[in-house]
Order: structure tokens, then C-alpha cells, then sequence
């Protein structure tokens, strides 16, 4: 129950952010998109042009994301970033793909 | 404490082991990191052989069942010299909290060195500092990173991804408190 009600405020935070209407189990918007776990779990990535986000809902494991950035020199990486259920990276300049995996999910990505 | 005992002397036992016959070496098996650190950091680490297998220094960091920030420095400069030997330097490496924040090079991940660096010589460290030594640290990081957000908070100037420290600051200046940020997660 907590992570759901967790997983609901968060999604209308990253909602809010993107300035949509997301329901969790509608399908993927531009910049949010969802996965399935392989335990049965789902996890959700967010990005926006200034911030990354991974959201675990159940049975995903720990969850990490990083974002790919553009500047004058060319393209960066951000280091990744873990947590066991939520991780978020904000304040990034020019984002071009968000990176998401969880324990139980490889690798996915998002696009602002 | 037992369990770190047991687990300990596996990992002996499969140093002596590799000691005997090095090309069928495995310094740890998946069970040792289970008894340490639970399923679920046992298994991240699993996944990340597939792109590295641990380094023998990575491994002796993480044998004993928990992770300091000295373990958690060395660990990041072998990474960096690994990515370095390949040409790549990182950039804008500065702490944010107890954690080290840093930009990678687009073309060091689009070749699949940083992969490999990482897996090799940084991950399991990382990912048990991040997620169990510092776990309070990553709930304030996030805590902040949301109300960063939910108010739409200017942070020029401040890095990429910002510092829990730029953030406090920023939401502060910004007129809010923090007892205004939404308490998610």
C-alpha cells in the first residue's frame, strides 16, 4: 500500500512535471515510458529536458538512472545514480535520453 | 555477524581456490554477495558481469560486507584510470553529499569502455554505497530533487545534476521552506 500510494504521487509528480495527465497503467506518453519487470514488477522512466527519473513499482529491485546531455564540446553521461525504489537526477542542461535499469529490468530508455 | 563469518570464508576458500587453478578463478560466488548484501544487490552485481568481471581489488573491497569512503574513493580513481588508459577523462567531478557526481564522455559510453570500466573496477562498490550505506543520503537527495522540481526552482550555475547542497540553497532563496516540499517518496 505504501508503495503504490508512493508510486501514485509520484507519477503525478512526474506528471506535473512534464505537464501531462498520466494514469500508471495508461499507455506511455512522450517521456514516460513503462516497463515490465522480468519478477513481474513494473518500472517507469521519466525525462524531460532538465531532469531523469526511475520509479520502481513493485518486484523491480533497486533502480538507477543517468541521462545523456548535449553541451558546446559535444555529448556527456551523467554517473549513475542508485536508489532501492526512486532516483531522480534534475537541474540537467539539454537532455537528450534518459537511461533507466532496475535490478529485475535491463537496460531502457527515455526520451524528453 | 555469522553470516559475514561464513561469508568471508567462502571467499577465502575461493581465493585459495583460485590460487590453485587461476584460469577457472571466480573470487566470489553469486551466493557470498547474497549472504552480504541481500538478493537484490547480489543479482546488480550478476547483471554487471555481463558487461566486466569485478576486479580482484573490487572484490577485496567488497568482501568484508560493507563499503567505506576510502574503499568508495579508490574504487572511483581505478575507474577513472581505466577510462583515462582508453583516453577518456571524466568531467565536473565534485562530491554531492557522500556521493560522487561526474560527466562521462558521450564516445566513452557509445564504445562500451565506460561499461566496461564501470563493471570492472567501480559498480558493486558504488551501488552498495549508494543504495545501503547511504540510503538516508539518497531519500534527502531525491527529496530534494522533487521539490527542485514541483516548484520550478532556478538553479544557474549550479551542477548537473545539482548538489543536495545547491538545491537546500536554492528552494531556501527561492522563498520556500522546506516543510513546503512534497513529502514523496
Amino acid at each position: 500500500m505504501k508503495l503504490k500510494r508512493k508510486l501514485t504521487s509520484t507519477v503525478a509528480v512526474a506528471a506535473m512535471s512534464l505537464g501531462l495527465v498520466v494514469v500508471a497503467a495508461a499507455p506511455s506518453s512522450a517521456g514516460v515510458v513503462e516497463r515490465l519487470c522480468t519478477n513481474g514488477g513494473l518500472v517507469i522512466g521519466v525525462s524531460t529536458s532538465r531532469l531523469v527519473r526511475t520509479i520502481e513499482d513493485v518486484n523491480c529491485g533497486t533502480v538507477y538512472v543517468r541521462a545523456r546531455y548535449g553541451h558546446v564540446g559535444g555529448t556527456s553521461w551523467t554517473s549513475w545514480t542508485w536508489h532501492a525504489d526512486m532516483v531522480t537526477q534534475a537541474n540537467l542542461p539539454s537532455v537528450d535520453r534518459g537511461e533507466h535499469r532496475a535490478t529485475y529490468r535491463t537496460t531502457f530508455t527515455s526520451t524528453p | 555477524m555469522t553470516r559475514t563469518i561464513r561469508a568471508w570464508a567462502q571467499l577465502v576458500a575461493g581465493a585459495a581456490g583460485c590460487a590453485l587453478l587461476i584460469s577457472a578463478c571466480q573470487p566470489a560466488t553469486e551466493g557470498t554477495w547474497v549472504d552480504l548484501y541481500g538478493a537484490d544487490i547480489a543479482q546488480d552485481f550478476k547483471n554487471f558481469e555481463a558487461d566486466a568481471p569485478m576486479s580482484d581489488e573490487q572484490v577485496a573491497e567488497l568482501a568484508d560486507g560493507k563499503v567505506t569512503e576510502a574503499e568508495v574513493n579508490t574504487a572511483f580513481e581505478r575507474y577513472r584510470s581505466c577510462l583515462r588508459a582508453e583516453g577518456y577523462e571524466l568531467s565536473g567531478v565534485h562530491r554531492n553529499g557522500p556521493f560522487i557526481s561526474f560527466g562521462i564522455p558521450g564516445p566513452a559510453v557509445e564504445s562500451g569502455v565506460d561499461a566496461v570500466c564501470y563493471a570492472s573496477e567501480y559498480v558493486g562498490v558504488d551501488a552498495v554505497w549508494q543504495v545501503l550505506e547511504n540510503a538516508d543520503a539518497g531519500d534527502r537527495r531525491n527529496f530534494l530533487s522533487e521539490c527542485v522540481q514541483q516548484f520550478d526552482i532556478d538553479l544557474t550555475g549550479a551542477s548537473a545534476p545539482a548538489t543536495m547542497e545547491e538545491m537546500e540553497l536554492g528552494i531556501k532563496e527561492a522563498g520556500y521552506s522546506l516543510d513546503d516540499c512534497p513529502t514523496v517518496p
